[in-house]
């Protein structure tokens, strides 16, 4: 098994594959480590999950995937990829990407593993403020409305983007992981850290991300991508059906914090959406397929 | 400059009395050793999601009861982005878009709070904006030795509160009196030390002039509301009452000579106060055009905040100054003075109310915490008095009780002040203890009279004055341990033989 490098394990590197990060060593086991207990591989995605990774391992695999590039490869490579809903596992110790979609999900060869393993790793912890279980009021009954997987992808593009540059400041050569040569003053640290430390897609992330945070775009850009996001919440209704079935690349599970599983059949790539917290469906569905 | 009229809004910053920080277990505690309070969460490192503080929240909600606020049903934070070396992160975690209390008030005595000839003390409403709960940065040290600026992660995210006023001060005095009060309710409530020196009390002054209601302008005479507000700008940077004052006082000066002369041209910008030369100036750059980037925090879960927890914060809060002036004055039968000193001051409140338990004598103790205590805290030039109130119940028990004289008890109080001794075991082994053997007093005034023969006769003669040098004498070889009534007695006693 191998848990992805943005996951800590006390006393190895942990990149998140970024040049930024180079060198620093995770201080303490992130919660789903230490309930696996188990020796786990080290594996190594693209930049904070930014771009798409070279190939996949060839055992099970913990990682986060906000933009889809490990669901599309897994559908492509007749592999597995099981996305819980939103909160059910701990995020302790996973470096964040965009933090209202990261959720550690498992990349498998058998999907009956990948659900034992979910049992394994969902519990709750108190040291993820924002797992399941808190204590908001009742939203209002959803309205349905159709919004295109192109809007969709814009969505997940403007606030992923938005909640990335900030994810990264932090990334600034003063405290941990990489510190560019040569600095000058604190500008310099900032800069040159920061031009050699992130990559290209890091980069586009971050000036994307300031921009529509900015005050000139907040408003026409960043709050209403965020009611669009609610709308789509609103648009996915299950009283029909349990299930969804979409393209493995589509964003409306990361953008609803639904949970899905992702597979190809017949040649052809899948992923399927359950209700929060209705993974068991996830795996009747595609038993049923079979 | 009476044609002028300064508006001032604050933003005063409290750190919160909790024991930990606000989104990790550090402790949140002054003075410890640099880094010593610092975990991989308030060190900035990926992968630890903040986890709320319950405790700061209540004490949000203390802060919103005593000012009227109205506090949010459903409360959430935002990410606050800049860069700068002691912001771990990269942002700063704050309420912007939906903060715990808004549109609350505070009544201000003015004029010191002293009573009008009717009898009444005139008050002001300072009106809130609201309060927010954030997380305090860490501090920057700057090492002239190795030319070096080192950072240090404390503080960083030690939980605060802001507290943001709309526009309704006219007069240094008012924000004087403002911080008075806040102080006095934030500390009493046990939500904050308020320490300005220490740093947990921090205040920034919004500044701006403009013409006075009934200056003669092109437009005549205005309503005070109507006239418009001038430039404004924020001074940052005063750690006492004083230099809050002098600033204000310098600031207002500034902007109304701008008007006056064109001399200079306001913009609007954050200046700093120097405190040394007493002026303040402009932090020129980047600090006047940062654009923050808020945006909520999608990992933190909107707060739910009910009535029941609410109303059970409520319950759970300390006394206030006004409830322990009347149980002072009511209770305690203190004078009105007394009351009002130490009813304005948690320190002082603590400490008559640590003494009383060990010593239930309250006038006494009220006395020497007003008289004795409050001079040596003058001399010692610090915000607050730390002394072991067992000693000084003692020290005081042993002055009632007649084992010393007030005098020698001056004294004492000034070696468990600073050193810390036991004063009970100090009179015995110093052999401090007043004498109490009538025979051996006796001895000693006849000995002064022999001895001064000649000033003795100018008493006979009628010179009342001589007394006191004899009385005086006789103090001197008793080593100052007698009880001074009992020597002034037996002298008259003697000399009118």
């Amino acid at each position: 098994m191998y848990v992805e490098e943005s996951i800590m394990q006390k006393g190895l590197p942990a990149t998140a594959g970024s040049k930024s990060l180079e060198g620093f060593i995770a201080p303490f086991d992130a919660t789903v480590v230490t309930l696996l207990g188990d020796k786990t591989g080290r594996f190594k995605l693209g930049e904070f999950g930014l771009s798409k990774p070279k190939q996949l391992p060839d055992g099970t695999l913990l990682c986060n995937d906000v933009f889809g590039h490990i669901r599309r490869m897994a559908a492509e490579n007749g592999m597995f990829y099981i996305r819980p809903t939103y909160g059910t596992v701990s995020r302790y110790g996973l470096i964040p990407t965009a933090s209202s979609m990261d959720q550690i999900g498992i990349l498998c060869k058998d999907p009956n593993e990948g659900f034992a393993l979910l049992e394994q790793i969902a519990v709750a912890d108190a040291k993820d403020g924002a797992m399941a279980g808190n204590t908001l009021p009742k939203e209002e009954p959803p309205r349905k409305r159709d919004i295109s997987e192109e809007i969709q992808e814009l969505v997940l593009t403007v606030l992923a983007y938005a909640e990335i540059s900030n994810n990264i400041s932090r990334y600034d050569g003063v405290k941990f992981g990489f510190r560019a040569a040569g600095c000058t003053g604190l500008e310099s640290l900032y800069t040159k850290t920061r031009t050699e430390g992130l990559g290209l897609e890091a980069k586009l992330a971050a000036v994307t991300g300031c921009a529509v945070l900015s005050q000139e775009h907040y408003e026409t850009i960043y709050v209403k991508a965020m009611k669009i996001r609610r709308l789509i919440k609103e648009s996915v209704r299950f009283d029909k059906a349990e299930i969804v079935k979409v393209t493995p690349g589509s964003p409306l599970a990361v953008l609803c914090g639904l949970p899905s599983l992702t597979f190809s059949h017949k040649g052809e790539g899948i992923q399927l959406i359950a209700n929060v917290s209705n993974e068991k469906a996830l795996l009747s569905e595609w038993e049923a397929m079979q | 400059m009476k044609n002028y009229e300064t508006v001032m809004g604050l933003e005063v910053h409290v750190e919160l009395a909790t024991e930990s920080k606000l989104f990790c277990a550090c402790s949140a505690k002054f003075g410890a050793e640099p880094n010593e309070n610092v975990c991989p969460a308030c060190a900035g490192m990926p992968g630890m999601p903040a986890v709320l503080n319950k405790r700061a929240v209540e004490l949000g909600i203390a802060a919103g009861l005593l000012t009227n606020s109205e506090i949010a049903n459903v409360m959430t934070f935002d990410k606050k982005n800049y860069f700068y070396p002691d912001l771990p992160t990269g942002y700063q975690i704050t309420q912007l878009y939906s903060p715990i209390c808004r549109n609350g008030s505070i009544k201000i005595p003015l004029c010191g709070g002293v009573a009008r000839s009717d009898g009444v003390v005139s008050e002001k409403i300072i009106t809130l904006k609201q309060i927010h709960i954030e997380e305090d940065a860490g501090k920057l040290v700057h090492d002239a030795r190795t030319e070096t600026t080192l950072v240090d992660f404390n503080r960083a995210g030690v939980p605060l509160i802001e507290i943001v006023s709309n526009p309704d001060f006219r007069t240094a005095e008012e924000v004087v009196a403002y911080l008075g009060k806040l102080r006095s309710l934030l500390s009493f409530a046990g939500i904050s030390d308020c320490k300005m020196q220490e740093g947990s009390m921090r205040c920034d002054v919004n500044i701006s002039v403009r013409r006075a209601a009934g200056a003669n302008g092109a437009h005549g005479a205005q309503d005070e509301g109507e006239a418009p507000l001038g430039v404004r700008t924020e001074i940052k940077n005063m750690n006492s009452l004083k230099a809050i004052a002098a600033a204000i006082r310098y600031e207002s000066q500034r902007h109304i000579d701008a008007l006056e002369t064109g001399c200079e041209t306001l913009i609007q910008e954050t200046r700093r106060w120097d405190d040394d030369k007493g002026e303040t100036f402009s932090m020129r750059g980047k600090e006047n055009l940062a654009d923050y980037r808020y945006f909520p925090n999608p990992e933190i879960m909107p707060v739910c905040i009910s009535q029941d927890w609410i109303e059970a914060v409520r319950n759970s809060m300390p006394k206030s100054s006004h409830e322990i002036y009347n149980l002072l004055t009511k209770e305690y039968n203190l004078p009105e003075y007394d009351g009002k000193i130490i009813s304005n001051n948690k320190n002082l409140a603590d400490i008559f109310e640590q003494t009383l338990k060990q010593y239930p004598s309250p006038r006494e103790i009220a006395g020497w915490i007003i008289v004795e205590l409050l001079s040596l805290q003058k001399e010692d030039n610090k915000e607050e008095i730390s002394i072991d109130c067992g000693k000084f119940a003692k020290l005081i028990e042993l002055v009632d009780n007649k084992t010393i004289n007030r005098n020698v008890g001056k004294k004492l109080l000034v070696k468990v002040f600073e050193e810390g001794i036991d004063p009970v075991s100090y009179v015995e082994e110093n052999k401090l203890g007043l004498v109490s053997d009538a025979g051996v007093i006796e001895d000693t005034v006849r000995a002064v009279l022999a001895e001064n023969g000649k000033t003795v006769e100018e008493y006979k003669a009628g010179s009342q004055k001589v007394l006191g040098f004899l009385i005086g004498q006789a103090m001197r070889k008793l080593g100052g341990k007698a009880d001074p009534a009992i020597v002034n007695s037996l002298m008259t006693k003697f000399l009118e033989e």
